[in-house]
């Protein structure tokens, strides 16, 4: 029973971080129709800002946060309007690949400036174990967590509270009317990206609190959060928020209950037949 | 006469909402039927029952005495109906002639043979001029006489054409009508969904009145029009005689 | 009519003029490194013209091309290492287990549309890279050599050589390219490009989409697994960890896209101008970790921005609008 709930605590854990990165792509996927394959690499960005802010200036990740966020965001802005805007002209799959190609890059200049070392934050501000006797809770494990929750909530009052927010969520519903009723779509696409980006920063941020940083880390993100996405009826924000914590939990429960070696076939696996029988994701209709 | 197309009770529903109700009617051996309704009166659901697009809840569908209710889109189409969409399906990247090749691909395996009933077709849909064009280059009323020749095509013996006279100048309708009538003269039947009354009253036969999924009336132009209650639902429905 | 048979002659004129070409070029630039490249190429033309034919023809993007190209190469180097088998029967058998797969998979799959149907491929090639690096048999995480000790090389494919395989792997080549050519034009490319172009419009015309999707797929899984056997004979040792990855597959897509999706003549163009940015990039950037491929990455994203058609599509413009003007 402890083992269970340990192994559903870490799940939780893991799946937050996932979820935040699923919630990007479900953005990005939502408003532009862009299977995004940068997204994991802008958490590694944030990985790596956060790692440095910490080293030379002492930073804890959780003070770093939001500066990795508005880094990420102008990242995300400054990408779109460079590369995506010119993107989105052209043939879909054109789209896919200039992202993948972007994480190519994006991949390799950070193994140019950082090398390939396995890096860890050292010092984080809490740290230590609650013993609740049945499930032990590493605290620097919570904090990620904690932070998903609340960027997760900001994000969800941002898109439905605020005039900027709305009309991102319009433009991702109906963009020929979204630009009816005078919502600038280039714009909306804009912020989208970029704010997609500054999620993903946010999840790289509170990640560094107990993951290894390195180069090549956003892969494991990049297809589980599709699967989330697609799980979470693609291109709904709530469904990849709630896709990547079942995700996370099929991860860690797998792993310890199936097989490691084998753990990602099972959960693949399980996502095509899944995808077989509800194809618009769990909570989609028929 | 013999009848080519047979449906009875049709009824089709999407989840709770009811798209037709207990619709039963025939068309004969060579005959034009016009279907005319309100928006929303289910004429495009009965269209997509008959071919196979989304197959009845209840009832029947019979084709040259087969039932094919709840047969495949493309095995309806082998058996020799063939349709045309409301909001044209042309293939963009292909050429006209090309469009028209997949149709007449249906019954022949032989290129050369597929390629000279293409220029058949195409001569009688009037679109020879633009055969190696790609369709995309096509206007809204040429792109419908592509949908046209494309279900000709395949040879049909039935042919369900939806709205093709929407958005038509008068001059384009005209030509419209007068192709209609030619290939009718082929010996093809033709089930017609035509939200314009007059060009249903000079095409057709009978017509048939649907109003809210249910079948209202049917008979010739002039007994359907003359029937008061099919003049209380248009002018009740609001939506007067010319969709247009 | 006659049109198109003129059209095919000098389709035809065109490929013994390549041929020609193809033959004498090495011999004219007699440098080792441009021999390799150039049997890369001829590799990975193999693979993206299997690639268009489900993804460039049908419309129908995978994501996951990867796993057939490792099943070509696992199953020559198994059947070389445990059965002595050569290559130019393994070769087949691989092609036929990958057709035998994609039938099984491809049903369900095919259901799935756009971007669901990518990521679906993209976690069932991690099910078979995952399987693979498990599986002992075939040499798990530390790979698989392929080695045939005094046998003639020709009959197994192994050649110190590197110009031998350049000659042998273009017998296979232009195989492909004319079964891919006959099919041009035959009824059911044209049904493939319908499915492409509009599923409800081509079943209409009595198009069992289903059936001829899966069908696709399959020719396409054999061709790119003939690509795969080809380069496991090339490098003769298969290593798991960069054989069957995401890499690979998005490769062999950008490939085909990048030359022109759904021609023949694209895949080729798309083999010889990646396979010569990166290994002209690595040889002359890979020693700065990672410069080489943020220069491939940089190139790839230059042109599909501004060549969103294809290389081909350069040459194409000019020619329609000489058209126009005629």
């Amino acid at each position: 029973m402890s083992m269970f709930l340990q192994t559903v605590y870490e799940g939780i854990i893991n799946g937050s971080s996932l979820a935040l990165v699923a919630m990007g792509i479900a953005l990005v996927w939502g408003v532009m129709g862009i299977l995004s394959f940068s997204q994991g690499e802008f958490l590694m960005i944030a990985m790596f800002t956060a790692y440095y802010l910490n080293l030379y200036l002492g930073l804890d990740p959780i003070v770093s946060l939001p500066i990795c966020m508005v880094v990420m965001f102008i990242i995300g802005f400054f990408i779109y309007k460079v590369i995506i805007a010119r993107a989105l002209k052209g043939p879909v799959l054109g789209q896919r690949l200039i992202t993948f190609a972007l994480s190519m890059v994006l991949i390799n200049l950070a193994l140019l400036c950082f090398k390939g070392d396995f890096r860890l934050v050292q010092n984080v501000a809490i740290d230590g174990t609650i013993d609740l006797g049945v499930v032990i809770i590493a605290k620097n494990k919570l904090v990620p967590f904690v932070i998903s929750v609340c960027v997760a909530g900001f994000m969800f009052w941002f898109l439905n509270k605020t005039r900027i927010g709305k009309a991102i969520r319009a433009t991702s519903m109906n963009k020929t009317a979204a630009g009816l009723v005078g919502i600038d779509s280039e714009k909306a696409y804009a912020l989208a990206f970029g704010l997609s980006a500054a999620i993903a920063g946010a999840a790289g941020c509170a990640l560094t609190y107990y993951y290894y940083i390195y180069p090549n880390v956003g892969a494991n993100f990049q297809l589980f959060g599709f699967i989330a996405v697609v799980m979470g009826g693609f291109g709904s924000i709530p469904g990849a928020l709630v896709g990547g914590l079942i995700m996370g939990l099929a991860d860690s429960l797998t792993g310890v209950y199936f097989s490691p070696s084998f753990k990602y076939v099972g959960i693949c696996v399980a996502f095509l037949l899944i995808v077989q029988f509800k194809p618009k994701g769990l909570f989609g209709g028929k | 006469m013999g009848k080519i197309l047979e449906i009875r009770n049709a009824t089709k529903r999407f989840g709770g909402l009811v798209a037709n109700e207990n619709v039963s009617f025939d068309v004969e051996e060579g005959e034009i039927v016009g279907v005319v309704g309100p928006n929303g009166a289910g004429k495009t659901t009965l269209f997509n029952s008959i071919s196979g697009a989304h197959p009845l809840t209840e009832g029947s569908v019979i084709f040259d005495g087969k039932d094919i209710t709840k047969m495949k889109p493309y095995d309806i189409c082998k058996l020799g109906i063939g349709r045309t969409f409301q909001i044209p399906q042309s293939l963009n990247e292909l050429k006209v002639f090309e469009n028209v090749l997949v149709g007449a691909l249906c019954k022949r395996n032989d290129m050369e043979e597929a390629l000279a009933h293409v220029d058949e077709i195409l001569e009688l849909c009037g679109i020879s001029d633009m055969r190696d064009m790609l369709a995309s280059k096509l206007n809204v009323p040429q792109k419908k006489r592509l949908e046209i020749a494309r279900a000709m095509a395949t040879d049909p013996k039935l042919l369900l054409l939806d709205e093709t006279m929407a958005g038509l100048t008068a001059t384009e309708r005209k030509e419209a009508v007068e192709l209609i009538h030619k290939i009718n003269k082929r010996g093809v039947a033709i089930l017609t969904i035509e939200h314009n009354m007059d060009v249903v009253m000079r095409v057709s036969r009978r017509v048939v009145v649907l109003v809210s999924g249910k079948l209202l009336a049917i008979g010739t132009p002039e007994e359907v029009t003359s029937n008061p209650e099919v003049i209380s639902a248009y002018l009740g429905g609001g939506s007067k005689k010319d969709g247009e | 009519m006659k049109k198109q048979i003129v059209n095919n002659k000098k389709w035809f004129i065109g490929l013994l003029a390549c041929l020609a070409f193809a033959m004498l070029f090495p011999q004219v630039v007699r440098i080792p490194f441009v021999w390799n490249l150039l049997t890369l190429i001829e590799i990975w033309s193999i693979v993206g013209m299997g690639w268009n034919v489900i993804g460039g023809y049908c419309g129908q993007v995978s994501n996951g091309h990867s796993m057939y190209f490792g099943i070509g190469a696992y199953t020559v180097a198994v059947m070389c290492q445990y059965w002595k088998i050569p290559p130019w029967v393994s070769i087949w058998v691989g092609a036929l287990i990958s057709a035998c797969v994609a039938f099984i998979v491809g049903k369900p799959l095919l259901r799935l549309k756009g971007h669901v149907f990518a990521i679906s491929t993209m976690a069932l090639a991690e099910c078979a890279r995952i399987i693979f690096i498990n599986w002992k048999w075939v040499g798990g995480a530390t790979g698989i050599f392929i080695r045939a000790k005094n046998v003639n090389e020709y009959l197994y494919m192994q050649f110190k050589q590197p110009l031998k395989y350049y000659y042998v792997y273009l017998i296979f080549v232009v195989l492909i390219l004319v079964l891919i050519k006959l099919l041009d034009k035959s009824k059911f490319f044209y049904y493939l490009r319908t499915i492409k172009g509009n599923e409800m419009a081509a079943e209409s015309v009595g198009i069992n989409a289903a059936k001829y999707k899966n069908r696709a797929y399959m020719l396409s899984a054999a061709i790119v697994s003939i690509g795969g056997s080809l380069y496991a004979q090339f490098v003769l040792y298969i290593d798991p960890s960069v054989l069957m990855t995401l890499n690979i597959s998005m490769m062999i897509v950008l490939t085909a896209v990048m030359g022109g999706v759904g021609t023949v003549e694209g895949a080729i163009l798309g083999a010889i101008v990646l396979q010569t940015i990166s290994e002209y990039s690595r040889v002359y950037l890979g020693m700065f970790g990672g410069l080489d491929l943020i220069l491939y990455g940089v190139l790839v994203i230059l042109i599909v921005l501004f060549i969103p058609g294809g290389i081909l599509s350069l040459f194409r413009k000019e020619k329609s609008g000489e058209k126009k003007k005629a």
